[in-house]
């Protein structure tokens, strides 16, 4: 893992460093120019201030790569599973495959659809992206040949408690977008469009902070109170490009093509709340407070493994979730994008016990989306590790299961997968 | 060659403006798209070739960009036809004189898609106070440099007498006939519950009701409210996808799909 540096110009940052910057007297970039410019001592006076209001902020849909990667994680997703009709051929997997095409690049720059209905919502596109993704049958369905070898189920983990309502699908419709009732419209319109074609098998929603609520790029955390994500090959370092597209690496099953693995992993909050904060920093190795490593004091900190307390115990435990996810094999990366889940349950009481995945107050969750070129190569062996030992599997369940291949993106008068149907 | 798909038409702006251009310019961005579906020597814009050969292929060869040359100066901008698997539909989008004289749409034709094709207007009737379609008889006349815009609920081409399912996702060439000359234009086409030519809240199952595709005739005209619907006999015909899944031929009363595919 290179050594931290500067807020790439994605937007995603090491947010340690980037809020040190902007507090710092060496403040650079449109932060401290937005903040001279009002006259403001106040850091908390953000660039979010300059520029057009967080609606009218655009993502591009066009590019060699599809968009809702790289992007800056927006606040809201929609992981969308769709079955195609059994009477699916290439030729009308093409046909949805222009609609939609057509649709999102018109969505996601806040333009309506043709024949959208409720125009007006879609003014405010606030960074809208849409991903699609193929599951095992469309990628036969297009081109048998082209099918990569991982785009078959993940083998069995014995943590697992798989649910067929969350498993693989033949299509993946992916949506992000910093407001709530634009990603709700586009899903609709993008759902209109489908129905000629397939079959919504699951609807995975989620979240992390709106637009403003924290610094733009920060780590997210999830509903156990983690910061969730710090180590992750961001988009602008080295480490990306060989990660998510195989560039100097693996071979990528199409040039600008990728995977993402969509694990729905049930947190029992309620069990996590019978650990106190050493436990639950000693499961994860990392400190509850800024996701700083025990070993260290800020987020981004390379943890010392082979640190000692006084007791001559290892300071962060071997059987730590960052201990346990981290490989010595330079190939054992993966780009995570991940999203919380929270599900209203109504008529809630008492208490969910270990190794339930219902019962309680909260149906709470990660919806884990994992980005690689090959997830066998990279995915598999890490979860492997964290089959045979992570402390936070005492809280954690993963439910649900899918592997998508991720075509590339397409040029202005192409269509999302173009490049594999010729 | 003038049979772009529709993704090249309509995302072809994106190509020449910077991303953060305000909202507010970008509807003009869309009408020049529709020059490339008019067939005026737009080959830049050909992003899938492959695509648009076949495209292109399967429409028959009907149209070409040489046989416009002295077309009509028409544009049309967001141009979109409603899926059916019979009988009729509409196509709609905003229709632009380019020139500085005035120029009558006076028809339009299908060949090979629809036995014949009118222009309809949408108006209250007199006695009943409901809404209803009727031809435009002499056609819409637009002044020069002005527009007209043909949507559901208003204005519309209207296909009768399909010869053939126009599926969602493909696209429709149509001939547009004027005093000044003729414009062959191509739309694509898209699903879409409403451009009923009479609309009763509670009639019939949600996307099952659909007297365009329903009439299974050309007898037309000038019917009023009730005869616009045909809820007995109309198959659903849209609802490819069954609610549990996998169940989803198209309606027994489809025809086969135009183009061949």
């Amino acid at each position: 893992m290179a050594a931290d540096h500067d807020p790439s110009p994605t937007g995603w940052s090491r947010r340690s460093l980037l809020a040190g910057a902007v507090a710092g007297a060496g403040a650079t970039g449109i932060g401290a120019v937005s903040a001279a410019a009002l006259g403001a001592t106040d850091p908390r006076l953000s660039a979010a201030q300059d520029g057009p209001r967080p609606g009218l902020r655009t993502e591009p849909f066009h590019g060699a790569r599809q968009a809702g990667v790289a992007t800056l994680p927006q606040a809201f997703s929609a992981f969308i599973g769709l079955d195609l009709n059994a009477s699916a051929t290439r030729e009308s997997l093409r046909r949805l495959l222009r609609i939609l095409t057509d649709d999102a690049a018109a969505l996601t720059q806040g333009e309506a659809p043709l024949n959208d209905q409720e125009p007006w919502l879609a003014r405010n596109p606030s960074r809208l992206t849409v991903t699609v993704g193929f599951g095992p049958r469309a990628v036969r369905l297009v081109d048998r040949s082209r099918a990569p070898r991982w785009l078959r189920p993940l083998p069995a983990f014995g943590i697992d408690r798989l649910q067929e309502k969350w498993g693989q699908a033949d299509l993946l419709l992916q949506l992000c977008c910093d407001d709530k009732l634009t990603l709700a419209h586009a899903q609709r319109v993008l759902l209109k469009d489908v129905r000629s074609f397939a079959a919504v098998r699951w609807v995975q929603d989620g979240f992390r902070n709106t637009v403003g609520a924290t610094e733009d790029g920060q780590t997210m955390r999830n509903l156990f109170g983690q910061v969730d994500g710090t180590v992750n090959p961001y988009p602008g370092e080295a480490d990306h490009d060989r990660v998510v597209y195989g560039q100097g690496g693996f071979t990528p099953w199409v040039q600008d093509g990728t995977s993402v693995v969509i694990r729905r992993i049930h947190m029992n909050l309620d069990t996590w709340d019978e650990a106190d904060t050493p436990a639950r920093e000693d499961a994860v190795g990392r400190k509850l407070s800024d996701g700083a490593p025990l070993t260290g004091r800020q987020e981004h900190d390379e943890p010392d493994f082979a640190a000692k307390g006084p007791l001559g115990f290892p300071v962060i435990s071997s059987y730590s979730h960052v201990r346990r996810s981290r490989s010595d094999n330079p190939d054992e990366k993966i780009f995570r994008r991940v999203y919380n889940y929270d599900l209203a349950v109504s008529d809630a009481s008492g208490r969910s016990r270990s190794g339930d995945v219902g019962g309680g107050v909260s149906n709470t969750g990660l919806i884990f989306a994992s980005y690689q070129s090959d997830p066998e190569k990279q995915f598999v062996p890490i979860q492997k590790r964290l089959d045979e030992l992570d402390m936070l599997n005492t809280w954690t369940v993963p439910i649900g299961s899918a592997v998508f291949a991720i075509p590339p993106g397409c040029r202005p008068g192409g269509f999302i997968g173009d490049a594999l149907f010729t | 060659m003038n049979n772009h798909s529709h993704t090249t038409d309509r995302t072809a702006p994106h190509t020449t403006e910077p991303r953060s251009l305000p909202r507010a310019v970008r509807p003009a961005h869309r009408a020049l798209a529709a020059v490339a579906a008019l067939g005026l020597g737009m080959a830049a814009l050909t992003g899938c070739s492959s695509q648009n050969g076949e495209q292109a292929a399967s429409n028959g060869g009907e149209s070409s960009a040489s046989q416009t040359a002295a077309a009509a100066p028409l544009e049309l901008g967001d141009g979109w036809a409603k899926a059916a698997d019979s009988g009729m539909t509409a196509v709609f989008g905003k229709v632009t004189n380019t020139s500085d004289k005035d120029v009558t749409l006076t028809g339009a034709a299908a060949d090979g898609t629809a036995d014949s094709v009118q222009l309809h207007e949408t108006a209250k009737d007199g006695q009943s106070g409901s809404t209803r379609m009727k031809e435009k008889k002499g056609g819409f006349t637009i002044p020069a440099g002005q527009s007209i815009t043909l949507e559901p609920g208003g204005n519309h081409i209207m296909l009768m007498g399909l010869t053939c399912s126009l599926q969602p996702g493909s696209d429709l060439t149509l001939r547009l006939s004027t005093d000044a000359g003729a414009q062959d234009v191509t739309v694509p086409v898209r699903d879409y519950s409403g451009a009923k030519e009479n609309y009763a809240p509670g009639d019939g199952a949600s996307g099952s009701s659909d007297e365009h595709s329903s009439h299974g005739s050309h007898e037309h005209g000038e019917h009023s409210s009730h005869e616009g619907m045909d809820m007995s006999s109309s198959a659903p015909a849209h609802e490819h996808a069954s609610h549990g899944g996998h169940a989803d031929s198209p309606s027994a009363s489809a025809l086969p799909e135009c183009h061949g595919r």
